[in-house]
């Protein structure tokens, strides 16, 4: 079943590869679905496969999932956690509305849902998650951001103006009326025939003009300022049946992210709250706080990052000092690797931490029907 | 190669020119993109064919002793669309109003008419749209509205509706104002 479960997970990210194809056009529509960052998902955050506790901001997009530790150091083997994340708006058809009302309701538009289950060998556990995150500041969103929204739609409406004057230029040329043109298909034809012989601005070279604003917009904004909400629910099995499942913990994110160094890094401050079923069956708490500073572009970059983290359990902190990176290699195909060291001041003792997940969402040109 | 039925069961068979060989050739791209050229191809043939039929310009009915009229210019659809709105004297090519917005600002897209009501009669609208759609998958339709109000009452409206394609596409819309005797 996991072997299905894997194979259908890495199908998109498959299929993405396959039709990559060097000569293929590209519809530059599709850039504001290139990813901004790879996405954190509150419900695998939840199932404590991560030492890190921040939650990663991310623009909406229609579906994320996410597989960690799929390579041992030697061999790669099939992962122990996964977690998909989807957007029921986004996943909906938005014919019926206008951009108005979408940036009106940008925060909730963002709602995403997220299901992850882990599967842990030494406890002989299974675990269950469910989560929800809000992004009540995405300055990162070409459809929502006036600042490009305007500019194209004011390239857009001069146009407009000049097809309008050279359909009345040609009327009076003819001496013809708007009427009398419009209910003779002849004279719309030849009325539209004149419009683009004449227009100094063609299509095609104002199509290409956005596509390189967006272009450059997505490549600007990847750093952009964004903030996030989430919580996740956790359940927890001693075996795979759903009704012997019982309350694990719940957990609260949020994680503020805002530009520096201009294009070139991100910083992300976040704080985090646990509240768990302790293994001698008591309910506990635990509060962590994170900085993580990245550097880079949107496909290839790095970070550093630092974690104080109190549990109540023990009475004690910890802390967790984490370095690492994130690359896209293609389409909705992201790795994320990151390595550190944890110290636990109870013992003080400290060990070394590493991580090496895969991240994709639906990749540009992937439909599902 | 096409085919659709115009009106009473007329087949209409368009074939693709192919005598360049290398059309001739697998299309390489991928099947989302071929699939969104097909779907743009049949739209370019459903307008050819729109275009070929004498459609007489919808006329909306009003009352010339009522109270003001406005226009509203609506887009629905993940789009960015910018317009210009003409209104031209009955049987003239004189420009009565020349408006032009966009739907980044939605707020300026309501149009008041010339006062009173009557003076309106037998005069024209032409809307003209520009736009480009974000994302042929999360949004792949677009539609234009032209609503005229009377006393804040919808009297009737003039659509377009269209499929995005990623770039810049142009629509028109036209529609008489006359008289309701």
């Amino acid at each position: 079943m996991k072997h299905i479960f894997v194979a259908l997970l890495l199908l998109p990210a498959l299929a993405a590869l396959a039709q990559d194809t060097p000569d293929q056009n590209l519809n530059l529509s599709d850039l504001p679905k290139l990813n901004f960052a790879v996405p954190d998902l509150p419900a695998f955050k939840s199932l404590g496969t991560e030492p890190s506790n921040l939650l990663r901001p991310s623009t909406p997009e229609n579906f994320y999932a996410v597989a960690s530790e799929f390579f041992n150091g030697k061999n790669f083997i099939l992962p122990q956690a996964f977690a998909v994340e989807f957007s029921p708006l986004l996943l909906t058809s938005l014919d019926k509305i206008t951009l108005q009302r979408y940036r009106d309701h940008r925060a909730w538009n963002s709602s995403r849902f997220s299901l992850g289950t882990f599967r842990d060998e030494e406890l002989n556990t299974t675990r269950a998650a469910i989560g929800y995150r809000i992004s009540f500041i995405n300055e990162g969103d070409v459809k929502t951001d006036t600042s490009i929204t305007r500019k194209i739609a004011e390239r857009l409406q001069a146009r407009s103006e000049i097809r309008a004057d050279l359909m009345d230029e040609y009327l009076i040329r003819n001496n013809l009326t708007e009427e009398a043109c419009y209910n003779d298909p002849a004279c719309r034809a030849a009325q539209q025939q004149y419009v683009d012989d004449h227009i100094p601005l063609k299509k095609e070279a104002l199509s290409m003009e956005f596509d390189t604003m967006i272009d450059n917009y997505v490549k600007d904004h990847w750093n952009a300022r964004k903030w996030d909400l989430a919580v996740a629910f956790t359940g927890q099995s001693g075996d795979a049946l759903i009704r012997n499942i019982r309350y694990s913990s719940f957990s609260a994110w949020t994680t503020y992210a805002l530009p520096t160094f201009k294009q070139s890094g991100q910083l992300l401050v976040g704080l985090h709250w646990q509240n768990y079923r302790s293994l001698d069956d008591t309910l506990q708490n635990n509060i962590s706080l994170n900085l993580r500073h990245y550097y880079g572009a949107n496909r290839l970059k790095f970070f550093v990052e630092g974690q104080y983290q109190y549990l109540q359990e023990t009475e004690a902190s910890t802390a967790l000092a984490n370095f690492g990176g994130e690359l896209n290699i293609r389409g909705g195909l992201w790795i994320d690797f990151h390595a550190g060291l944890q110290k636990d001041f109870s013992n003080n003792r400290s060990s070394f931490v590493s991580q090496f997940s895969f991240r994709y969402t639906i990749p540009k040109n992937f439909k599902m029907f | 190669m096409y085919f659709c039925t115009v009106f009473n069961s007329t087949l209409l068979f368009v074939i693709r020119p192919s005598a360049d060989p290398s059309t001739l050739r697998r299309d390489s791209r991928n099947k989302s993109a071929r699939r969104l050229d097909r779907k743009i191809d049949f739209q370019r043939l459903m307008s050819f064919v729109q275009s070929q039929i004498v459609v007489k310009m919808k006329e909306i009915k009003f009352n010339p002793n009522g109270a003001d009229l406005q226009a509203r210019v609506l887009f629905k659809g993940l789009i960015v669309a910018g317009y210009s709105l003409r209104l031209y004297e009955r049987d003239s090519n004189r420009i009565v109003i020349r408006r032009s917005g966009n739907n980044v600002n939605p707020e300026m897209n309501i149009h008041d008419l010339p006062s009173p009501a009557k003076d309106n009669i037998g005069r024209v609208f032409r809307l003209l749209t520009d736009l480009r759609g974000f994302d042929p998958v999360e949004s792949p339709q677009y539609k234009i509205i032209l609503e005229i109000y009377q006393g804040g009452v919808l009297l009737g409206e003039e659509t377009e509706e269209g499929l995005i394609t990623g770039g810049v596409q142009e629509s028109r819309i036209n529609l008489k104002l006359i008289a309701n005797t």
